[in-house]
């Protein structure tokens, strides 16, 4: 019989995984968003709330060197017992599994409105949730080599259209600086550190990874470098469409690559940024299911985890009709995943470690690392 | 008695025997069980004789027991049944290994004779002849005509055996020993004891010698078989660099491996592959630098290979692929012996057979697929640009003709204005959708290449005339096709046949079907869809455990010698992927007299 094995990944994948999982957002939209929430200071909410964020993986690292080598579900049984490994389990498949749900509508969405007006949305949905079955159904080492192999595509692709679209930049746009005020800023703050809950995907995948040493660098540097990929381009975004327009944007990538005129030859190259598109939403719906399937599987002690996935996926392809329209999709994505999404997020590790010092547990010696 | 007896056989009645019978002769089966069911006088016949069993079996020749009663046939019971298939069964056929030689030199000849099916069996020769050595002792050789080589057999093992044991007299322990150590002069021999060695060395071409009174045979090296010699590439030719081949010598092959490679570390491993065919095979590899994992298992997946027989290396490849139904090749065959030593060098190792041009490769990787040996023979710069052109012709050939449907159908604005209405005036005559035309272009195309593998060498220049003539000018003449798509298709094959390696250049070719598919439903988004399942594929390929994106993803360190090629003498350290057991390839410093390389390596040296 086929061998069905989760494998092993490095702390390099590792971090290209988490980089893909956080600039997806940018594809998306949160950097209208922000500047909904924040106006001209659309760039200095999302410092605000990287400093929550930031908080809060360090909260995540602190319990997962606390406890080396044991995954977020390991964790909870050690401190709660079987019903706070349930709990978690499910709190952490369910935030997966809507994550997905969500992406995929407005992943499909996307595309229709950008490059397939008249595709059903059936079609784009189903070959959405084809790769995320097959890259799944693969395993964790597979997607890590895939992220490897594609981010330096998205984050060259993204900066390609930046540096085309620069000569429409205008930093006149950027002023006033601090936009709504310090104390809207900070108000919006907490609720927007939920684009970075991606980032707790690493404590699922902990077990999975060989070098477990080098886990908080390489969450740190996935932190930062998404963080400053997010910020140039929130600036770069308010400089070129101002305020005004930028709120209204949907895809503010697309829209930067619709504008890009460089000359009569080079024009109108969005339909190229189709493929950073769908590299990164499909990586992202990927491990979003795998995640799913994986915290259900090790909640409910199924050995593999494979057997989760069809259903899973199927229930994905289902609930993502369930929003009527695109605005409402991008509404449950704005108003409850990013917004209350920090809570779970954020508020389980915390939980789990303020209970491990009231119980004084942990330690344990991490397990014998094994090659990628 | 009597009166009871007869009471009885009055009272029984007559019609009921006649039913009986009836019945019995509707199954003429078995008469016993019969009787034994319904004679109801009978069993009890018999039940009065069974104390006398001794005489009853003496009876049974004649057919009646004591009684005079016929005596029944053997019942066909399950345990008589078997008694009599082992009974009858013929003393099985016995194994060649089973039988020893034997010191009768007519018996051996005689199974020999038996065993070889002669005299059916035409080019098996036995001679038989005397030896004068102890006054004249018989002897006896056998060969197979054409695959030993008769001068060899006349000269070094009759000539020997027959004359020169005139000159000298002298004698070294038996007649066996005496005829082993003095009268054989060849190089190579073996001592057979039982007749499945004998066997073994006739089919492999050697010469076995019988001597009369001696229970061992000996096998003398004469394989003469027909060879082909050493020839040039036919699909890895370079322009700069070795020119010799793989043929289908095993001995030959090696030989070539051998010489590029003098050192005491190479390892030959023989093996035998088929039981029908026992095909020679050899795995090579540098013991200290090759990982001994990955040896033991190919040795592995080799020895558990159970076909009749295997014909090329290419059906081994699939045997021990790590997943045969990828399309993309797992192993390297190729036919250059420069290539075989430079990846036994760096750790991989490979596998030669009797009877192919080609050796195996593995692990490999797919940028080992993208590499030609004429890359290292050139300065590193038009190295690095042979190999960028190469990467390049992966997705030229993989995609260019599903971007060209793409575009066309769903992304028009895309193109330039003016490239617009060029390619819009030239489709504008043409009568299919773009996916008809460049699905009859490619099948078109398909068919050139491949009648043109198939068409004898003499009738070559048809290929080219109806290639280019009818499907290229013709077909756009006739408004068939557009004059762009027969661009597109060109550079499109031109991209897959830049790939190097012949297995992978042909998955590029299928690959691109599934991706003009793509293209003609969902556009882009179809192309960046089959690009994702592509990555997801080939990243979870792995050539004997080594994932085949290796330096690349999984992330390793690099030695430099992917797609761009550093120059020959920083080429430091091993693949880390195949995990050698040696740690550096060469000595940090080789250009010691070079300023410039003594700065690089910093006194590390």
């Amino acid at each position: 019989m086929y061998r069905l094995k989760e494998g092993h990944i490095n702390s390099q994948s590792l971090f290209r995984i988490l980089v893909i999982l956080v600039v997806s957002n940018i594809f998306l939209g949160t950097p209208g968003a922000m500047v909904e929430e924040g106006a001209t200071a659309g760039w200095i909410l999302l410092l605000f709330a990287g400093a929550i964020a930031g908080a809060g993986i360090f909260i995540l690292i602190k319990l997962l060197k606390k406890f080396p080598g044991k995954n977020f579900i390991e964790i909870a049984e050690t401190l709660w017992g079987r019903p706070g490994a349930v709990f978690t389990a499910l709190s952490f498949g369910i935030l997966a599994v809507y994550t997905a749900i969500i992406s995929l509508r407005e992943f499909a969405e996307t595309m229709l409105t950008t490059v397939l007006p008249r595709t059903p949305i059936s079609v784009v949905t189903f070959f959405f949730v084809a790769a995320m079955l097959l890259g799944a159904y693969k395993g964790l080492e597979v997607i890590g080599r895939t992220s490897i192999l594609l981010l330096p595509f998205v984050i060259g692709g993204i900066f390609t259209i930046l540096f085309l679209a620069g000569n429409y930049i205008s930093l006149n746009n950027l002023f006033p600086l601090l936009g709504t005020g310090l104390g809207e800023l900070a108000y919006h703050a907490p609720g927007r550190s939920s684009i970075f809950i991606e980032i707790i995907l690493v404590s699922l995948i902990v077990s999975n990874i060989s070098d477990i040493e080098n886990i908080p660098r390489a969450t740190w540097k996935a932190f930062g470098v998404s963080l400053t990929v997010f910020i140039v381009v929130e600036i770069f975004y308010i400089s070129i469409f101002r305020v005004a327009t930028s709120e209204k944007l949907y895809v503010p990538l697309f829209q930067m690559a619709r504008i890009i005129y460089m000359g009569r030859f080079i024009q109108r190259i969005e339909a190229i940024f189709i493929f950073i598109w769908f590299f990164t939403g499909a990586l992202k719906l990927t491990l979003a299911l795998y995640a799913g399937a994986t915290a259900l599987s090790r909640g409910f002690r199924i050995p593999i985890y494979q057997p989760l996935l069809f259903p899973l996926g199927l229930l994905t392809f289902s609930l993502s009709f369930v929003p009527p329209d695109i605005i409402t999709a991008v509404r449950i994505d704005m108003l409850y995943l990013r917004e209350y999404g920090a809570i779970p997020a954020w508020g389980l590790p915390l939980a789990l470690l303020a209970t491990s010092f009231i119980r004084k547990k942990g330690g344990g010696r991490p397990e014998k690392s094994q090659p990628d | 008695m009597n009166k009871n007896q007869d009471r009885k056989e009055n009272n029984k009645p007559k019609n009921k025997s006649k039913i009986l019978q009836f019945i019995k002769n509707l199954f003429v089966v078995n008469d016993y069980v019969f009787d034994e069911l319904f004679d109801i006088d009978r069993v009890k016949m018999s039940k009065k004789s069974a104390g006398r069993e001794k005489s009853s079996a003496e009876a049974e020749d004649k057919g009646f027991n004591e009684s005079g009663f016929r005596q029944p046939k053997r019942a066909f019971t399950v345990a008589a049944l078997r008694e009599k298939r082992f009974k009858e069964q013929k003393p099985a056929p016995r194994k060649p290994e089973d039988v020893p030689v034997s010191e009768n030199l007519e018996e051996n000849l005689m199974k020999l004779r038996h065993f070889f099916r002669l005299p059916q069996n035409r080019d098996i020769v036995i001679r038989e002849f005397s030896v004068p050595l102890n006054g004249l002792t018989k002897a006896a050789i056998i060969y197979i005509d054409g695959a030993a080589d008769t001068k060899l057999v006349d000269g070094f093992v009759l000539q020997p055996l027959m004359l020169l044991t005139n000159i000298n007299k002298e004698y070294a322990g038996t007649l066996f020993e005496t005829v082993k150590s003095l009268l054989v002069p060849t190089n190579q021999f073996a001592e057979a004891n039982n007749l499945q060695e004998v066997i073994e060395g006739v089919v492999n071409g050697d010469t076995v010698i019988f001597l009369e009174k001696s229970a061992q045979a000996l096998v003398v090296e004469t394989k003469g078989w027909p060879v082909r010699s050493v020839g040039d590439p036919k699909t890895e030719k370079v322009i700069q660099g070795p020119s010799d081949a793989f043929n289908e010598s095993f001995r030959q092959n090696l030989a070539l491996v051998r010489k590029r490679l003098r050192t005491n570390a190479l390892v030959t491993e023989y093996l035998k592959v088929g039981w029908r065919s026992r095909t020679d095979l050899a795995l090579l590899y540098l013991d200290g630098v090759a990982n001994k994992k990955i040896v033991y298992e190919m040795r592995r997946r080799l020895k558990s290979i159970k076909v009749a027989y295997v014909t090329d290396t290419g059906i081994i490849q699939q045997l021990v692929a790590d997943s045969p139904y990828s399309l993309i090749p797992t192993s390297l065959a190729t036919e250059r012996p420069d290539r075989v030593t430079a990846f036994l060098n760096e750790g991989h190792i490979a596998i030669i057979m009797d009877g192919s041009p080609f050796a195996i490769v593995a692990p490999i990787t797919i940028w080992g697929l993208l590499h030609s040996p004429e890359d290292y023979y050139l300065n590193p710069v038009v190295g690095s640009f042979t190999r960028v052109i190469r990467t390049l012709s992966f997705f030229i050939g993989v995609i260019t003709p599903a971007f060209y449907i793409a575009i066309t159908n769903y992304h028009p604005e895309m193109i330039p204005t003016d490239l617009l209405l060029a390619i819009a005036a030239t489709r504008e005559l043409v009568p299919f959708p773009v996916i008809i035309e460049t699905l009859l272009m490619e099948f078109s195309f398909e068919l050139i290449r491949e009648a043109g593998a198939r068409i004898p060498s003499i009738l070559g220049p048809t290929i080219g005339i109806v290639g280019a003539l009818i499907l290229g000018q013709a077909a756009v003449q006739a408004n068939i096709v557009s004059p762009i798509l027969v661009i597109v298709v060109a550079i499109t094959a031109l991209g897959s046949f830049t790939i190097p390696n012949v297995a992978f250049s042909f998955s590029v070719r299928i690959i691109r079907f599934v991706f003009i598919f793509l293209a003609a439903i969902l556009g882009f988004f179809g192309i960046a869809f089959g690009l994702m399942v592509l990555a997801f594929i080939i990243t979870g390929t792995k050539s004997l455990g080594v994932p085949m994106l290796a330096p690349v993803a999984p992330f390793r360190p690099r030695s430099g010698d992917l797609v761009l090629r550093r120059p020959f003498f920083s080429f430091d350290s091993m693949p880390k992927y195949v995990e050698p057991q040696a740690k550096h390839m060469q000595v940090k410093l080789i250009r010691k007299w070079d300023p410039v390389s003594r700065n690089r390596v910093k006194g590390d040296w």
